[in-house]
């Protein structure tokens, strides 16, 4: 099987999987993001400015993949740079906040940031964060999240990066659907089809649109 | 009034450190004052026989960067000197002249008064709205207060309940009379009514950020006093209000909160004298100095607008830092100007 990452004699991996996360201001998304890469929590979190990113290798059966992880500004203001980053996404996490129902609302707002900018082929999956909260505090159920994931076709997780709660598992979830899908491609490739079959190949396949 | 701050670039190498000493010499007499007011800097500044050459404000610089490179006073001043808060004193260059100097404290004191009349007429104050049982928002907004608030006033006034009165009328809106009176917003009130919801968005907006405001080098407990807090509030939201097309764009928060950091806590004016701490230690001029220079030198758009305010980043690398820096700069947005400020060299 012919994989991108063995080209270049230093890599030591087998997929490059550039994953970015979005949502709101103040969801969560980088404590995900280092609660993922580090396995650590700061409440004391700052906001992120622009973009940044982390690396994070994963092992996946017989393969390394390596991930990509871009972090971007949630603030409106910023959406010029960070929609320039949708493009080269190969996965999409968006979040949004389980104490925040306009954080909620606005989920449809990205996902139309995420139609006109990112790949069509693009893995998305749809994360609630700050699971752990008080239910009192809730203002966004369980079923609630899980509803627009279905409307959207796509995956859904309740995550928690305070308590560790789903945070693996969304970041594995969304980087193996990516890591099947590229196999699948390059397979139909080496196979002498030319023509792409989008959506369907993997568990999570894109919304199929237009 | 141009300083050419590009010029004031320390000098490095064995050279540059005697010239360093030399200067430092030469500074001598405001490190070694204790808490000096603002006369006795002015004095000290201008018993130095001649006027400040470039090279003397390199290391004048270098030193205002230090966290204890000069008194905290002195540095607060210099920092203003630097922002163009305070003019240099002779056009097109950046010696400081003596005869200029008298000149100071007459700039301050008007920035500081600009700042109070800006932040009086922009400013809403919405807990004042609900003291009053006024439950129209449009009085704060439209009106400009009648009696002046004294600074305590405003600071204890705020402090605490606000998130609380805030997210209560929030729901209740100044929608709520519409029923009774019948009331929309017309054409004639429209632009109030905007400005209500976008101001409530703006204030939402800033605190969340500010809520979570740690600059590396500061007592982590200094920025979460809500004295502090609502201080960078009011300064962000006044700037944002009178720069609508910029407005509020995160980052700023952290800017600001370097410079109210040195400026006002590190001893900010004759407030001091007065016996009171100077609470509008924030005044707006000082924050239009760092924006000017960084949208001019870019084409104002937001990337390279980000790019700046990252370069004023590594304007004060020695006492302050964000508590994450990326680990690298990313690969993608294109090329960061050099830096405004090239970092100070540590004296060995």
């Amino acid at each position: 099987m012919a994989n991108r990452g063995k080209q270049g004699a230093q890599s030591k991996y087998d997929h490059l999987i550039k994953l970015l996360l979005i949502g709101d201001s103040g969801v969560g998304k980088s404590c995900l993001l280092l609660r993922y890469s580090e396995d650590s929590f700061t409440p004391s979190f700052i906001t992120t400015i622009g973009i940044d990113f982390k690396i994070k290798s994963l092992p996946l059966e017989d393969k390394k993949l390596k991930l990509q992880i871009w972090d971007t500004a949630g603030q409106e203001r910023f959406r010029t740079i960070t929609t320039a980053y949708y493009r080269g996404a190969m996965g999409i996490l968006l979040v949004y906040d389980v104490t925040d129902e306009r954080s909620f609302a606005n989920v449809k707002n990205w996902m139309r940031q995420i139609e006109q900018h990112a790949s069509e082929s693009v893995n998305k999956i749809l994360i609630g964060n700050k699971c752990d909260v008080d239910p009192a505090d809730r203002r966004v159920s369980l079923e609630q999240g899980r509803k627009l994931a279905e409307e959207y076709r796509i995956k859904f997780f309740e995550t928690s990066a305070k308590e560790n709660v789903n945070v693996d598992e969304a970041f594995y979830t969304v980087a193996r659907d990516i890591a099947l899908r590229i196999d699948n491609e390059v397979d139909l490739t080496a196979s002498g089809k030319n023509v792409k079959i989008g959506p369907g190949v993997g568990p999570a396949g894109g919304k199929e649109c237009c | 009034m141009v300083v050419n701050l590009r010029s004031l670039r320390v000098s490095t190498g064995a050279a540059g450190v005697a010239r360093h000493l030399r200067y430092k010499a030469i500074l001598s007499p405001l490190q070694n004052a204790n808490k000096p007011t603002m006369d006795d800097f002015l004095g000290k500044l201008a018993d130095t026989s001649t006027a400040w050459d470039e090279q003397q404000l390199h290391v004048l610089k270098s030193l205002a960067l230090e966290r204890s490179g000069l008194p905290s006073h002195a540095r607060g001043l210099a920092w203003r000197f630097f922002l163009h808060v305070l003019p240099p004193t002779r056009e097109g260059g950046a010696s400081l002249a003596r005869d200029k100097l008298g000149e100071w404290p007459v700039r301050l004191q008007a920035a500081r008064q600009q700042y109070a009349d800006w932040k009086q007429q922009l400013y809403p104050d919405f807990t004042r709205v609900s003291k009053e049982g006024d439950d129209d928002p449009l009085s704060a907004l439209t009106a400009a207060p009648k009696e002046e608030l004294t600074r305590e006033e405003v600071e204890e006034g705020k402090d605490g309940e606000e998130t609380t009165k805030e997210g209560s009328k929030d729901k209740e809106g100044p929608l709520r009379r519409e029923g009774s009176k019948a009331r929309k917003p017309g054409a004639g009130e429209g632009g109030a009514w905007r400005r209500y919801y976008a101001g409530l968005e703006l204030l939402e907006e800033v605190r969340r950020d500010l809520s979570r405001l740690y600059p590396l080098g500061v007592d982590e407990a200094h920025f979460t006093r809500p004295k502090a807090q609502e201080m960078l509030l009011a300064v962000l939201f006044v700037w944002a209000s009178l720069h609508q097309a910029t407005s509020y764009r995160q980052g700023m928060h952290e800017v600001a909160a370097v410079l109210l950091y040195v400026l006002e806590a590190e001893g900010g004016g004759e407030g001091g004298r007065e016996g009171k701490r100077v609470v509008s230690g924030t005044r707006m001029e000082e924050f239009q100095a760092p924006w000017r220079i960084s949208l001019t030198r870019s084409t104002g758009n937001m990337t390279s607008f980000s790019s700046s305010i990252a370069s004023c980043w590594t304007w004060s690398p020695c006492t302050m830092w964000r508590r994450h820096p990326p680990l690298r700069p990313p690969p993608l947005p294109p090329p960061a100007p050099p830096p405004l400020f090239p970092p100070p060299r540590r004296p060995t």
